[in-house]
């Protein structure tokens, strides 16, 4: 047997203040043994930070509990609302409408599942689509949210929630919270990286005003110029702009007015797909496109054309080439954020990768020598999670039966990974889903878009063939009233918000003082 | 394209009885079931082991298999676990049982502070100790965990069976409704095929038959598989002998198994008495046979592996035909069941069933991998004897899967784990401590706790499931008086 407790990191060196940056810096603050780990982080008010990434996860709620964040807080202090999923315009056609929700889609009875149901009524004459047996689609539908249900046998119970909110407040919000747990903040920019000459690992930053920050282990953290990872140890960059071809994002905020929806809204447009993200007081906007087939002045007209309010400011151009660095550990050197890899926000996933990055970290923490063993087997996690999420949003694109623009036609027509076509064929032929077990993405949300962009099973599982069509359609129907009643009896989102962030935050929770809590 | 309307069995065991049960309780009326007893398993099943793990339950259920029903017509008892005594002749001994979540403490699994404990006591942590079924399988004690109350400690003790193949064979034969299924008792003499499908089979009795899809549950030997040009697996050539000992008071609720040069011999606890099956290579055939010491009451020689296909054109293999697996885990069992949900779950709605056949052969292979790398793991160690069966082995440790594995365990004690796989994380867990595998250091986030804390914890957890292990009764009398409740109610 080996030495008695492990040989720990003294100091862990974060660059970059944005939401990745700090969310980095709480997680491993609230999480790693008090006082033996040294925190500092460096950030360039200079530089700023991407400021956008308003939509979330259902997986968001849970980074925050584990910080011991009260939601109410959290909301107040971010501009924050509820969304309950994501609604998808002429994706699948011109003119289509679905609802991606999160959580489930009715009940799965007798072991199979409930899509299977849905799709044998559909031939009973069943009009209703899917999404109407969804909680979170018929509450979306009316403008209502309410928190779930701990009872398993209430409707509310599947509900699923994520956040909309201002992410430049939640990184200040995080820094905060990170900066009472001992955080060191750094502000100046980072002018050149010192390697240590024998092992190549990263000793120090050297920031413009001649300050310099030596480190054992760090995070990049530093948005798309990938400072460390990149620019520094010269990690080979994975290139999946083959299928999702969109490089540029442009961005402008309007006001808050009309109702305040609890979901996000995506349409899609001529040679790419315009985001709507509401806050409490502005909507977040966005139009992603592939600048090989729009110029970026037309891309500006479709944006502001498309929007329901007043801009709030002048449009934004960000570039981007979505895709992820080879590895996400390099030495010394973790990437987390934009740093590590973009993939277009279709599915509000970046924050999502953000808090995988960090949580694997957590259950790998390594000591004092990041032993290889460590680092691939991180890089392992983080490869595959890119992956699992790519594939899902390659799906929007590659089930589409658009042919009104290049963009479009080569989108139905590219090949896709080998992962990805599997399980739309599998789909396709019976309507079964592929099985990965640890995926983000759940069953319910791979039907959900293959159903809403008309990719309909050739054939119905036979063991329904067992169950009367008539207790079929009685279970359908049943299941649907249930859900319309308890939804006349919800509150509207925004009074639900209103009132949610007045009640007084629940017991134990406060900002950190000092130490941990 | 043609709807699937006939689907015909072929197997005389008890992977075909249990298949074809499977689909009387699932499929529609529409769909013609055939059951042609080709051959006899008995001597094979032998390979299907003697425990079960605990989704058996869950599984039975769903065929309306009840456990009343398996304890009063059958010699079947409970089962903690399996026994390693003296695991390849090493001072390796534990009781691999099953358990629920281990649980966390401060966002850490339980288990890496029993690790901290061993390493800085410079000695092997022992993961037993607070484990409420290991505590009470030890001490001859069963009971079914309290219903309703998740707060015991005994809810956490998940239990399988320890039962003969043949008796579970001829229960799910039982069951089978003559109306529903048509029986043939028949050898198959030819078997036509066209273009990579079997279009009949010619039985000995002269009957022609046709179907949509053929199972095959005809054994090691896949005698339609094979037809179409399948290869058995690429494992090893095992033997094994059966006996069986009458007893007047039944044993443990788990079966031991302990390890000779030759193999390994296992005892299992049923309610008659002992079964006592020895597992051996050819070359130590001498050895392994005296020392069985019991008259032989079944006995064969097979090759453990599993196919590269399970499924190929409009035939599908359960059980055996598909992959023997060494009987030293309950995953005989496991993967049985596996290969009927897989094959519930992907029943071709069509005669085209190309896209179920392949889907269908990628989790077969996967959950195939997957077994065999539990199984590699307790051949993983480096003091093996010299003689065949242990040293043999190198073609289920090799895997990388397996290597990454225990290296993260041996690193920090983590428990890597991969998509679906059929052991949990307190399977393995409970194993890695088994084996005596040491974590180089504990998870930095244990000292969130300190050391002195935690072992006023452990200790007080201890002494609480010593103390709830000796209040419950002998596995023996429990199963007395269960009996007794059930024959007075059924
Ligand atoms: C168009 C678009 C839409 C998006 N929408 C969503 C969404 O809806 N949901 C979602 O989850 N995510 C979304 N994202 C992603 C999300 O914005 C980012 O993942 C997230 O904000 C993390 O960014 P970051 O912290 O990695 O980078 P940044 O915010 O760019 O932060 C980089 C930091 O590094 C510092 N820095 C850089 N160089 C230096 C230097 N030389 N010296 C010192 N400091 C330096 C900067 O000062 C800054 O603090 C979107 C991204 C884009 C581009």
């Amino acid at each position: 047997m080996n030495d008695t407790k492990p040989k720990l990191l003294k100091e862990i060196t974060i660059v970059g203040g944005g939401s990745a940056g700090w969310m980095t810096a709480a997680a491993l603050a609230r999480m790693l043994p008090t006082g033996d780990v040294k925190i500092t982080l460096v950030e360039s008010e200079q530089i700023g930070t991407i400021g956008v990434g308003e939509a979330t996860i259902p997986d968001m709620a849970r980074f925050n509990r584990n910080l011991g964040i009260d939601e109410r807080e959290f909301l107040k202090a971010t501009n924050g609302t509820f969304k309950l999923g994501i609604e998808f315009n002429n994706w699948g056609k011109l003119g289509d409408k679905y609802f991606h929700p999160f959580g489930g889609h009715g009940v799965d009875m007798h072991g199979v599942d409930f899509h299977q149901y849905w799709l044998h009524s559909l031939k009973a004459g069943n009009t209703n689509s899917i999404e109407e047996y969804s909680i979170c689609s018929v509450a979306a539908k009316h403008n209502k949210f309410v928190l779930p249900e701990q009872n398993p046998k209430s409707v509310l119970s599947n509900l699923a929630y994520a956040y909309h909110f201002d992410a430049t407040a939640y990184a200040a919000f995080l820094r905060k919270y990170a900066e009472n747990l001992g955080v060191k903040r750094i502000e100046g920019k980072i002018e050149t990286v010192e390697q240590d000459p024998t092992t190549g690992n990263i000793s120090a930053l050297h920031l413009e005003d001649g300050n310099i920050v030596k480190g054992e282990l760090f995070f990049d953290c530093s948005g798309f110029s990938s400072l460390l990872l990149d620019k520094t140890l010269g990690v080979k960059y994975r290139d999946w702009s083959q299928w999702l071809p969109c490089n540029t994002a442009k961005t402008v905020a309007t006001k808050q007015d009309g109702p305040m929806l609890p979901y996000t809204r995506s349409t899609a447009k001529e040679t790419g797909w315009q985001w709507r993200i509401p806050t409490q007081q502005r909507v977040g906007n966005g139009y992603i496109y592939c600048d090989k087939y729009i110029s970026d002045e037309e891309a500006n007209k479709v944006l502001l054309d498309g929007l329901d309010g007043e801009p709030l400011s002048d449009v934004r151009t960000i570039r981007f080439k979505t895709g992820c660095q080879e590895v996400f550990w390099e030495k010394n050197c973790i990437g987390i954020g934009l740093s590590a890899g973009f993939l277009e926000p279709l599915e509000s996933t970046s924050l999502f990768l953000i808090q995988q990055g960090i949580t694997r970290f957590i259950a790998l923490y390594p000591n004092g020598e990041l032993p290889d063993i460590v680092r691939n087997e991180y890089n392992r996690l983080m490869t595959r999670e890119f992956e699992q999420v790519r594939d899902f949003i390659i799906l929007h694109y590659k089930a589409t039966q658009r042919d009104d623009s290049p963009f479009w036609r080569y989108c139905r027509d590219m090949e896709i990974p080998e992962s990805l076509q599997r399980k739309m064929a599998l789909f396709q032929h019976g309507g079964r889903i592929f099985r990965d077990e640890n995926e983000l993405f759940t069953r319910a949300s791979w039907v959900a878009v293959m159903l809403g962009q008309n990719i309909y099973p050739e054939t119905n599982d036979p063991i329904l063939a067992n169950i009367p069509k008539d207790g079929i359609q009685h279970s359908l129907s049943s299941m649907k009233k249930s859900m319309e009643q308890i939804t006349t009896k919800l509150p509207d989102h925004a009074y639900f918000i209103e009132k949610y962030t007045e009640m007084k935050p629940q017991s134990g929770f406060t900002m950190p003082n000092t130490g941990k809590m | 394209m043609n709807k699937l309307n006939r689907i015909v069995v072929c197997g005389n065991g008890l992977a075909a009885n249990l298949t074809a049960l499977a689909l009387q309780q699932t499929l529609s009326e529409k769909i013609i079931i055939e059951l042609i007893r080709v051959g006899n398993q008995n001597s094979t099943d032998i390979f299907y082991g003697s425990i079960t793990a605990p989704n058996i339950y869950d599984f039975h259920l769903n065929l309306n298999v009840s456990e009343p029903e398996l304890l009063l017509n059958t010699n079947t008892s409970f089962c903690y676990g399996n026994q390693y005594l003296k695991w390849g002749m090493s001072d390796r001994s534990w009781l691999q049982c099953f358990h629920l979540y281990l649980g966390a403490e401060e966002g850490v699994d339980f288990h890496q502070y029993i690790s901290r404990q061993g390493i800085s006591e410079q000695k092997q942590a022992n993961l037993e100790h607070y484990l409420i079924n290991a505590q009470a399988g030890l001490a001859g004690k069963f009971a079914h965990p309290p219903a309703g109350n998740d707060q015991h400690p005994l809810s956490r003790a998940e239990y399988g069976y320890q039962f003969n193949p043949k008796e579970w064979s001829d229960i799910y034969a039982s069951m089978l409704d003559e109306n529903r299924i048509n029986i043939i008792d028949s050898d198959i003499e030819d078997i036509q095929i066209d273009k990579g499908e079997i279009t009949s089979l010619k039985l000995t009795n002269g009957a022609l038959i046709q179907a949509s899809l053929f199972i095959d549950c005809t054994g090691p030997n896949a005698q339609l598989l094979s037809q179409l040009g399948s290869k058995p697996g690429e494992g090893r050539k095992l033997r094994a002998v059966k006996g069986f000992q009458p007893a007047v008071q039944m044993g443990p609720a788990f079966r031991r198994i302990k390890s000779f040069p030759y193999g390994w011999q296992s005892e299992t606890h049923l309610r008659n008495g002992a079964e006592r099956l020895t597992i051996y290579t050819d070359k130590n055939k001498a050895a392994a046979i005296k020392n069985h010491g019991l008259p032989v009451i079944e006995q064969c020689r097979v090759k453990t592996g599993h196919r590269e296909h399970a499924w190929l054109g409009n035939c599908v293999t359960i059980g055996h035909a598909a992959n023997v697996i060494e009987p030293l885990t309950p995953a005989p069992n496991m993967m049985l069941i596996n290969d009927i949900l897989r094959l519930l779950e992907l029943l071709p709605h069509t005669t085209s069933m190309s896209e179920e056949a392949e889907e269908y052969n990628r989790r077969f292979k996967q959950d195939a991998e997957n077994i065999d790398l539990f199984l590699g793991a307790l051949f993983s160690f480096d003091d093996k004897l010299k003689d065949s069966y242990w040293s043999d082995t190198a073609y289920i440790t090799k895997s990388d899967k397996l290597k990454r594995k225990l290296n993260q365990f041996e690193y920090r004690g983590r428990i890597a784990m991969y998509d679906l796989e059929p052991f949990n994380e307190q399977d393995w867990t409970i194993l890695h401590f088994g084996m005596a595998r040491t974590p180089q250091i504990y998870d930095v986030l244990v000292d969130q706790i300190a050391s002195s804390d935690m072992t006023v914890k452990l200790n007080k957890m201890r002494e609480v499931l010593q103390q709830v292990a000796s209040q419950m009764p002998p596995h023996a009398l429990y199963m007395e008086k269960l009996l007794q409740y059930l024959k007075k109610k059924h």
